[in-house]
């Protein structure tokens, strides 16, 4: 085993901080024990090692080109120190200053946080993505370079990491190794909080030096503010899809549904992840036969910004964030809806509901809600007929960290999975507690190079451990088992995660949203809402 | 007089640094929404859930549940909860270190009102005859005695674990260490000047009483003025170290993870923020303005997309 790394190796060491084998890896349960790789993450190719900065753990997240010359090494380092610089005033970053100060001023190095993070676990501890790692780092930095000009006094307060590029580009590749899912922060007696740390490095490279990963930024906030959605659906095709939803549940239900779209007036626009459209649809599909079926006064928008309820800027740009959260708001204004309902996606949950909340203004500001309270009062008061019988198999429930631990919506999603599900479980630990699917701010988005090997064979280790101690009494791959996942980055993480291990073939595992399962236990479908609960 | 105007210098100073201190986190700028829970801020709600779990609920007004926040703390201050639950080896040596603070904090209080006492007439002393006199004598003893073990203790653990365990000490400056040593020190000194020299706090008590009365007191023992000089020249030194982080603990969790509050319309809040809002950014990645208000840049969506979507 390769010597564990000091803080101060972030700038020193050459070769990288962190090495992953299979060895190390936490193991997983039978008949996973010996499913990964080996190595468990592809190498990247001679010409990717040459152009991208891959120096932390032989993984380039960040697809951050190696400077060509020693001035742009110190132009892009300079660029750092002054990004470094402005995200401790209040002009420039107003929007985070307190906690972030309370969380670098703060740290009782107790390492309380280590054992409360799935990514350090899942790694086999492995040093470098110890939740406290990049935060001791950074905090060296700022105090060596910002506040505490004399050497003597500096080297005596520990601060010993040399800002040159090495450094910040690691520091930068770290802030994606983090889920942002704060668990950490729970775990705190002092209430720092290293995964806002890790949200605000993210800030300086892409709000300083432009840096930011494709998937979230040219590909994501950027196409989303200009084509209307982070999947770059537009308008014209969005209109198509929805009609293409209303064939299809007339084929498969015998129900003939008219989408309402861009109806003013309406109670609830509700608003997906675009994600959903065009690789769930029957997600979308079950909102619309529930809503219908419930009579609920709703409506979608064909409007720019108003079918998309991803905010991908939350995890790595206030601007662009806040950008997002104002259009939406404005869509939805328009209509003269009385509120926004966010479908199944955890992060437009916490973005519109929770963090975007102070940025609007008397007139700007509109009701935003979850659609679990809703389909809750649908469910348990019953507003349809349901037979949880059509559900009978074991089902467990993964809490997505935005909805839960980050705007604490325990109960509704519980209470409708007693309703309609006789076989559910909970996973150990479960709700505010729970682990986070390893896809969390993005890193499921980001597939650049050998990312999604990392995102798969550490990130989502923890989560794919749980699910499969959750149904440890069913374990015939013959008894088909459902995660429920009611968020769509949790979705596409356990979607790569279960392909990756087979874990359909030798676990049975299936997996999909909330109110699939509500659709599914309707009285008045005749066919299976979910084919695969077919009987024979 | 020297000794009691050092004394006094140093308590002063510390105070007004954890004054400025506060005062430094209350005068940030409000910030974005940035919860965690179970949070305090609910109705009674089981799991720890907030307000977004009823229909409507955003709608609803947001009061804080001030009675669950002090509950909470004072849990966390009296008996260490979380590192009890998660980290019971650590646990073992940072209880002990900071209840032994605390009593201490109680003991200068008993030291105090003995002073005040005696200074009114009341002796203080196992046989006074005064009920006050007696219970001020033990209180004294006890909460001296017993922290200057207590935290004796827990620094002699919090320095073996720092120096013993990897994970502890790969985070660990020299000044940690020094603060530590510096800490065991003064402890040490008072418990000997307690042990050898002044088993009732008598001498001591003496002292308070001349600061407090401003006046030139009878000759200290040895052993109790170097336990004096140590104590206040640590008390000067503490606030340029992590102990003060006992400050924060209010604003992160009160201020920031139970922090609900909505900026309705006309609210203090909103005005703050609408005031923060025209704070002139000066990031320089392509897809923003320097010198442009944060207003103007987050409204500048289109021509801000063409532009960023320029290679």
């Amino acid at each position: 085993m390769k010597k564990k790394p000091r803080i101060r190796d972030i700038s020193a060491r050459v070769e990288p901080l962190v090495e992953i084998t299979t060895d190390e890896l936490m193991p997983l349960p039978s008949p996973y024990e010996a499913a990964d790789r080996n190595p468990p993450i592809e190498p990247l190719s001679a010409e990717q090692q040459e152009k991208y900065e891959s120096s932390l753990d032989g993984v380039a997240a960040l697809g951050l080109e190696k400077p060509k010359s020693r001035e742009e090494e110190e132009r892009l380092v300079g660029s750092f120190l002054n990004g470094l610089k402005k995200l401790l005033t209040r002009e420039d970053n107003w929007t985070f200053l307190q906690p972030l100060v309370l969380s670098l001023e703060n740290c009782a190095k107790c390492q309380n946080c280590s054992d409360a993070c799935p990514v350090f676990l899942a790694s086999g501890r492995q040093e470098a993505y110890r939740p406290t790692f990049r935060s001791e780092a950074l905090r060296r930095i700022i105090r060596k370079y910002l506040n505490q000009k004399n050497p003597l006094l500096s080297r005596f307060e520990g601060n010993d990491v040399e800002l040159n590029w090495r450094t910040a580009a690691r520091l930068g590749e770290l802030a994606y190794r983090c889920t942002l899912c704060r668990r950490c922060t729970q775990s705190c007696p002092l209430g720092v909080d290293n995964g806002l740390i890790a949200h605000e490095i993210r800030k300086i490279f892409s709000q300083e030096l432009g840096l930011a990963p494709k998937a979230l930024h040219a590909h994501g906030t950027v196409q989303q503010l200009k084509a209307g959605s982070s999947t770059g659906l537009a308008p014209k095709a969005f209109k198509g899809i929805v009609r293409f939803m209303e064939e299809e549940i007339e084929e498969k239900t015998g129900k003939s549904v008219k989408i309402p779209v861009d109806k003013e007036g309406a109670e609830v626009l509700l608003v997906h992840n675009s994600g959903e459209f065009l690789s769930w649809l029957e997600n979308p599909i079950a909102f619309a036969i529930l809503f219908e079926s419930a009579g609920v006064s709703w409506t979608l928008s064909s409007q720019l910004g108003g079918y998309e309820a991803t905010n991908y800027g939350v995890w790595y740009d206030d601007i662009q964030f806040a950008r997002i959260a104002r259009r939406q708001a404005d869509v939805a204004r328009k209509l003269k809806v009385k509120k926004i309902v966010v479908g199944e996606c955890g992060h437009a949950h916490k973005a519109l509901a929770v963090v975007a909340d102070r940025l609007f203004s008397e007139e700007t500001e509109i009701p935003r809600e979850s659609y679990l309270p809703l389909v809750e009062d649908i469910v348990c008061h019953d507003r349809i007929r349901l037979d949880p019988r059509k559900n009978d198999f074991p089902v467990t429930l993964h809490d997505p960290c935005n909805v839960v631990r980050l705007m604490g919506i325990v109960e509704p999603q519980r209470k409708i999975l007693r309703k309609v599900c006789p076989q559910f479980r909970e996973m150990t630990p479960s709700a505010c507690q729970n682990h986070c699917c390893g896809g969390g701010s993005g890193l499921v988005n980001m597939d650049s190079t050998n990312f999604r090997n990392w995102g798969i064979s550490v990130a989502g280790r923890m989560k794919f451990k749980q699910i499969l101690e959750a149904f440890q009494d069913v374990k015939d791959p013959a008894i088909p088992k459902y995660v429920c996942l009611p968020c769509s980055n949790c979705k596409g993480q356990m979607r790569d995660v279960f392909n990756f291990y087979r874990a359909q073939e030798k676990s049975g595992l299936y997996y999909g949203g909330l109110v699939e399962l509500v659709v599914n236990a309707m009285t008045d479908l005749g066919t299976p809402f979910l084919p695969w609960t077919k009987r024979p | 007089m020297g000794l009691p105007i050092m004394f006094c210098l140093s308590v002063v100073f510390f105070v007004g640094m954890t004054i400025r201190r506060a005062w430094k986190y209350a005068k940030q700028p409000a910030h974005l929404r940035w919860e965690l829970h179970p949070g305090i801020v609910k109705e009674g709600r089981p799991g720890g859930g907030s307000y977004f779990e009823a229909m409507n609920g955003s709608l609803r007004p947001r009061k804080r549940n001030p009675l669950g926040e002090i509950k909470f703390i004072g849990r966390e201050i009296l008996f260490f909860r979380m590192y009890f639950l998660q980290k019971k080896k650590y646990w073992l040596s940072v209880y002990p270190f900071h209840l032994g603070i605390f009593l201490l904090f109680g003991w200068w209080f008993w030291l105090l009102a003995g002073s005040v006492l005696s200074t009114t007439g009341v002796p203080i002393a196992p046989d006074a005859p005064h009920f006050l006199g007696r219970a001020v004598h033990y209180l004294t003893i006890l909460t001296g005695g017993a922290g200057m073990g207590l935290s004796g203790l827990g620094t002699v653990g919090l320095l073996w674990r720092r120096s013993r365990d990897a994970e502890l000490r790969m985070y660990s400056s020299p000044k940690d260490y020094f603060t530590l040593a510096f800490m065991l020190a003064v402890l040490s000194s008072g418990a000997f000047a307690w042990i050898f020299q002044d088993p009732f706090f008598q001498a001591i008590r003496e002292f308070v009483t001349t600061v407090i009365t401003w006046s030139r007191g009878g000759r200290l023992n040895a052993a109790t003025t170097l336990y004096l000089i140590m104590f206040s020249l640590f008390v000067l030194y503490a606030p340029f170290t992590r102990m003060m982080h006992f400050v924060a603990k209010y604003f992160t969790f009160h201020a920031v993870l139970w922090d609900e509050a909505a900026s309705g319309p006309g609210s203090r809040l909103q005005k703050k923020i609408e005031k923060q809002g025209e704070y002139r950014m000066s990031w320089s990645a392509s897809h923003l303005r320097p010198g442009e208000t944060w207003r103007e840049e987050i409204l500048r969506t289109e021509e801000a997309s063409e532009k960023a979507a320029q290679p």
